[in-house]
């Protein structure tokens, strides 16, 4: 109120620079969300910018000095849950979370400023642990996506909670995991719960209010396109989640974003059809809602491939002629490149070894392999339910201008279907039981030196892998069960032309990304299941990487 | 949407919350709460230090849904006698640096080496307790008491406006 004392004591502040971090600066409007590339030693969003091309213009840090990186700091958070977060940074703030909690923290120190805590609904239904790849931001404000389907906006400065919007039934197997996506006053995520039978969707919602303001339904139902793909009532519970973060193209307001796999997940009998637009992107007015058009990679999927790997933007050299690509790298195996204005196909190239694609038609259709179908005696499919990839974010170079994935080769997987009915809250992947009683879909067959996880670089002209750097040689996928084991990290690449990954056996390196030659590395000893970032203070450049339960940033000695 | 799910289990940063759940509004206060409205973003400057509803300052209370857990009464103490209902953790902080600068804020949360503020421009700051020559909180209060400044309807106002903040519109 007036004539408040202590503000007459306001100073001249932060004059001893050993003594304090960083300050937060003005608030992160939707034109600096826009321009986030242009302000390297920030942060800003899940993807680095809206093109999710995870690609940096800070330059400190090269390949002649990498090997002088030295640990900074680290923050131990209390979770065991796999630690799949991508920190954001603001003006020296960085905000990353704790299972579901917000931990705001100084950037350069890694103390903590502030800690939102939420508390999972007890009867919430998730499939693969307390996990949350990010948070938002617009102005002052965060946006947290909970696993117990709550949209929840926190006040940056002091993690106070704005409001709390119920986005779906959690008890019915509704979650989210993804970070948000926040477009002018619209913040938008989608529901994960495949495994759980729901019907998936992206819903917008007022970044002032929460209030819901459009809603695109992955599953389409009756009177909206697509709902013909779905024989029966099977569209009721026919999965189609999305969790994790698509990207916008401002040029002509579109938002594109991964979806996952139909359900049941293994036995596609109970619902003949396509079933749009589960294993597709869809493009839609960021707006509206309102679908543009779509591409769906695997029509009538029974292998679990949801379709949810970051679809990247970049502006590509397509048989001589420019042209505004989308570069995709599928858990299928496949990697695709598409025209992101139309979704006209242009390319599709399998960047690990696959057996059940033998083409496309023109419009990108693949053209299934004889006896490809889920079976109940057990169909052997490369790539595994795991896939070629998976939630690993890619990046993209403007630079050497490759696309680089983290690929899982060599996998395979014996799909067997069962029977299963729909019960609310329960699983429902209708998976079967092998002749050896194992309701495992990962299958070992080969040798160990064949099943391998790679830092793959792609040319997007062809498809063809210029090179790899083999993460963990020798060790066999079928060791390692379960969606966080596997892990594999993404990919972040800078203007001096480094590439930073990781591996599930806490190898964190820096390579040279136009070769792929080791520059750098350290065992953390934790997997490590994130896209590592990059930010500056003080004109001081930082690496930040999650290793177990631990996050580590680096920077030179 | 929602009502917030209980902020006491969900708030954890040191100073922000302050509850009386113990007790709930009987009667609603006598006030015009729209000419009450008008008092705290005006004549009262109750801005200057608190927020509303993303509007005003972080450095006090955040008001956005204090009729929630303030009766009338309390409400009405508190303008007229604000160390009366200080609570302990809303008090302001104050660090002075080793070479004499000296920030008051908000205390967000410390440890044995160091501590973290909100300054009074809301900029978040940290600090080596090495590098600190004095940090403590400030006993004086940090708002006045409106007795002699707003009349006694004006104070009913303030009452019947703040009486009805009970977070965002659902």
């Amino acid at each position: 109120m007036r004539n408040f004392p202590v503000l007459a004591l306001v100073m001249a502040v932060l004059a001893a620079q050993d003594a304090t971090a960083q300050t937060t600066g003005t608030p992160v409007t939707f034109d600096r969300l826009l321009h986030a590339s242009q302000e390297p030693s920030n942060w800003l969003t899940f993807g680095g910018n809206y093109n999710s091309q995870r690609y940096s213009l800070l330059t400190q840090i090269t390949p002649a000095n990498a090997k002088d990186l030295e640990l900074k700091w680290a923050f131990p958070v209390r979770s065991l849950d796999s630690f799949q977060t991508t920190p954001l940074v603001v003006d020296g703030v960085l905000y990353t979370m704790q299972a579901n909690d917000v931990i705001a923290l100084d950037a350069k120190t890694g103390r903590t400023f502030w800690i939102y805590r939420h508390d999972i609904e007890p009867d919430a239904k998730y499939c693969c642990g307390k996990i949350s790849r990010g948070v938002a931001i617009l102005g002052e404000t965060i946006f947290l996506a909970t696993e117990d389907s709550h949209l929840i906006a926190l006040d940056s400065k002091t993690g106070r909670p704005l409001w709390d919007t119920v986005v779906a039934k959690a008890s019915a197997g509704y979650s989210m995991s993804a970070a948000p996506l926040v477009i002018k006053d619209k913040v938008i995520v989608g529901t994960a719960g495949g495994e759980f039978g729901i019907r998936g969707f992206l819903a917008a919602y007022n970044v002032h209010t929460g209030k819901e303001v459009w809603r695109f339904n992955t599953i389409p139902g009756p009177g909206e396109p697509g709902n013909e793909t779905w024989g029966g009532d099977s569209w009721k519970h026919g999965g189609g989640s999305i969790w994790n973060t698509g990207s916008y193209d401002p040029d002509t307001n579109t938002t594109i974003w991964g979806v996952g796999n139909a359900g049941p997940d293994y036995n596609g009998d109970v619902r003949p059809g396509d079933n749009l637009y589960t294993s597709s992107l869809v493009a839609l007015d960021a707006d509206t809602g309102k679908l543009k058009w779509h591409y769906q990679a695997n029509p009538h999927n029974e292998f679990d491939w949801d379709a949810v790997q970051v679809p990247l933007m970049a502006d590509i050299t397509w048989k001589g002629q420019p042209r505004k690509g989308l570069l995709w790298a599928n858990r299928n195996g496949f990697f695709y490149v598409l025209d992101r204005t139309s979704g006209q196909f242009l390319l599709g190239k399998a960047f690990v070894k696959q057996n059940w694609n033998v083409g496309f038609d023109e419009k990108g259709r693949p053209m299934m392999a004889p006896n490809t179908k889920s079976s109940t005696e057990g169909t052997l499919i490369f790539p595994d339910n795991q896939g070629g990839t998976n939630w690993f974010s890619p990046a993209f170079s403007p630079r050497t201008k490759l696309f680089y994935v983290q690929a899982r080769e060599g996998g395979s997987s014996l799909f067997v279907k069962g029977d299963q009915e729909y019960v609310e809250g329960h699983n429902y992947a209708a998976r079967g039981t092998t002749a050896g009683g194992s309701r495992r879909p990962r299958q070992t067959i080969g040798a160990d030196e064949d099943k391998y996880t790679a830092v793959r670089a792609l040319d997007p002209q062809t498809g063809e892998m210029k090179w790899q750097y083999v993460m963990n040689a020798g060790n066999s996928l079928s060791q390692c069960a379960g969606l966080s084991c596997a892990g594999a990290s993404g990919l972040l690449t800078t203007a001096t032309d480094l590439l930073f990954a990781g591996g599930r056996e806490g190898n964190f390196v820096a390579l040279d990304a136009r070769n792929g030659k080791e520059l750098w590395r350290i065992d953390l000893g934790g997997q490590i299941n994130m896209a590592p970032i990059t930010y500056a203070i003080e004109g001081k450049q930082y690496v930040a990487v999650n290793s177990g339960n631990t996050m580590f940033v680096f920077g030179l000695r | 949407m929602m009502p917030f799910r209980n902020l006491l289990n969900t708030i954890v940063i040191t100073g922000v919350v302050a509850c009386n759940l113990a007790t709930a509004q009987t009667q609603p206060p006598p006030g015009n709460s729209e000419r009450g409205g008008t008092l705290f973003a005006g004549k009262a400057a109750c801005t200057t230090c608190h927020r509303v509803k993303e509007q005003g300052s972080r450095l006090g209370l955040d008001l956005t849904r204090i009729g929630d857990s303030r009766q009338p009464a309390e409400l009405r103490q508190a303008i007229l006698d604000p160390p009366s209902q200080l609570q302990p953790q809303n008090r302001m902080y104050r660090v002075v640096t080793k070479d004499g600068a000296t920030i008051t804020g908000k205390l967000l949360n410390q440890g044995t080496a160091s501590l973290q503020m909100l300054d009074t421009n809301e900029r978040l700051v940290s600090f080596q307790k090495s590098g600190l020559r004095e940090h403590n909180f400030i006993d004086s209060p940090p708002m006045p008491s409106f007795r002699s400044t707003l009349s006694a309807a004006e104070v009913e106002d303030l009452v019947a406006f703040l009486s009805q903040l009970k977070g965002v519109s659902q």
